[in-house]
């Protein structure tokens, strides 16, 4: 009995520390919102691939508000995980895109210059 | 028999239903073939770190599978490996995109600066055609000017020749008119013969003179005055002759001495009034050169005369001009 109170205690430590990261789906869902926030402000409603991932990212934090107020804590977290990482990708594009835009303006420039219509 | 039927079955069920359930999540099908474009899109150089995040995923949902194929772990760590590869790819598609725009920019300032280098060479030749150009300019002006300065003066000095040209007509004329006014005068009172050479201007002995005397009559001074003004500036190489003659009464002796002394009583009232006494020489010629016989009292009369002889007409008139 001695041995198995310590045992319990070393198994369920970890345990709870694992619940615990588990059950936090609030914390994710502010850093989702962040994140679709960011991709906002990034233009990515204006980048048809980045839109999409948009829409889903904000499609998954509702079905995991839902989830959430269904006390399904631990399936709203790893929605929340792929709807961040939805928005992250709607970023990522929504910035490659601009970059891109950027690389062909500057190109286009070279070639004017280039051609003496400046 | 039918047991081993029977456990034949459940195997191969088994084995079908083990078969089904080990066939990869779409998750992870899809998460494997954006591994494979993540290469193409050179991740591994231009976005590592997002990368070895999304290999560390995929792997994770590998294992999930191996352990427990089709589970939630699977799929879902499938779905964010899938996410971050994209992720992973977009960054180095920005990244290639942002060392592209700067490779563009840079060629933009150099060509830029080739461009403008170029266009200062060239402003820099065209001042210089332009300094040229205006030195020329100028140097013609300058030219254009002097002509026209020389132009001006020769238009001067030939309006003034033009003038003078004018002015000399004009006393040429005046000196005509005084010429033959004078002249006019003379044949009033003598009679005048002229020709090419000379003109000869004979004045009768009786005008001048008494009988038998030498000394010039006031009304013969008067009479001589048109010419002593001609003669004044009389200046030619040959001197005016003023000749006196005599008609053949009386000694020869007397009568040369009274035409020589008549002759020179002239010239000398000439020279009184401004004839150059170097421009008149007196001569007497006595009886020796009549001009009527002097058997006749009408002979005689024209033979006691003075004759003065101006070598050239022409130049009577040009010493009465000046």
């Amino acid at each position: 009995m001695r041995r198995t109170i310590p045992g319990m205690l070393m198994l369920g430590l970890p345990l709870g520390i694992l619940a615990c990261g588990a059950s936090r789906p609030v914390e994710k869902e502010t850093d989702t919102k962040a994140a679709v926030r960011a991709a906002e402000e990034v233009g990515a409603e204006g980048v048809p691939q980045s839109a999409l991932y948009l829409d889903l990212a904000k499609q998954q934090i509702a079905s995991a508000e839902k989830l959430m107020k269904d006390g399904e804590q631990e399936k709203a977290a790893r929605v929340l995980e792929r709807a961040k990482a939805d928005a992250e990708v709607a970023i990522a594009v929504a910035k490659a895109e601009g970059e891109k835009e950027s690389a062909q303006q500057a190109a286009a420039r070279v070639q004017q210059l280039q051609d003496g219509r400046f | 028999m039918k047991t081993l039927l029977g456990f034949g079955f459940i195997s191969v069920t088994t084995l079908m239903l083990g078969c089904g359930s080990n066939q990869p999540s779409s998750q992870l099908v899809q998460a494997r073939t954006a591994m494979q474009s993540a290469d193409q899109a050179r991740a591994s150089t231009y976005a590592p770190k997002d990368l070895y995040e999304a290999q560390k995923l995929l792997a994770k949902a590998e294992a999930a599978h191996k352990d427990d194929p089709r589970s939630g772990d699977e799929t879902h760590y499938a779905y964010l490996a899938h996410r971050k590869t994209l992720t992973a790819v977009a960054h180095a598609q920005a990244e290639q995109a942002r060392l592209e725009r700067e490779k563009n920019q840079e060629a933009y300032t150099t060509t830029l600066e080739r461009r403008s280098a170029d266009l200062k060479e060239e402003n820099n030749k065209k001042e210089l055609d332009l300094v040229r150009t205006t030195g020329k300019l100028e140097t013609t002006q300058a030219a254009a000017q002097q002509d026209q300065a020389r132009l001006n003066q020769a238009n001067q000095q030939l309006t003034q020749k033009e003038q003078a040209l004018a002015a000399e007509t004009q006393a040429r004329q005046e000196a005509e008119a005084r010429a033959d006014a004078a002249l006019k005068d003379l044949q009033a009172m003598a009679a005048v013969k002229q020709d090419r050479e000379r003109l000869v201007i004979t004045f009768a002995g009786s005008v001048l003179f008494e009988s038998g005397k030498s000394v010039l009559l006031g009304t013969a001074k008067e009479k001589m005055q048109p010419l002593a003004t001609a003669l004044r500036n009389y200046k030619s190489g040959d001197p005016v002759v003023i000749q006196g003659h005599t008609d053949d009464r009386g000694s020869d002796s007397f009568n040369q001495q009274l035409s020589q002394a008549r002759a020179e009583s002239v010239r000398v009232y000439l020279i009184e009034n401004g004839v150059p006494p170097a421009a008149v020489v007196a001569v007497g010629k006595g009886e020796s050169e009549p001009v009527a016989a002097n058997s006749s009292p009408e002979g005689r009369a024209n033979n006691r005369r003075v004759e003065v002889i101006v070598p050239h007409r022409d130049q009577l008139s040009m010493q009465q001009a000046q």
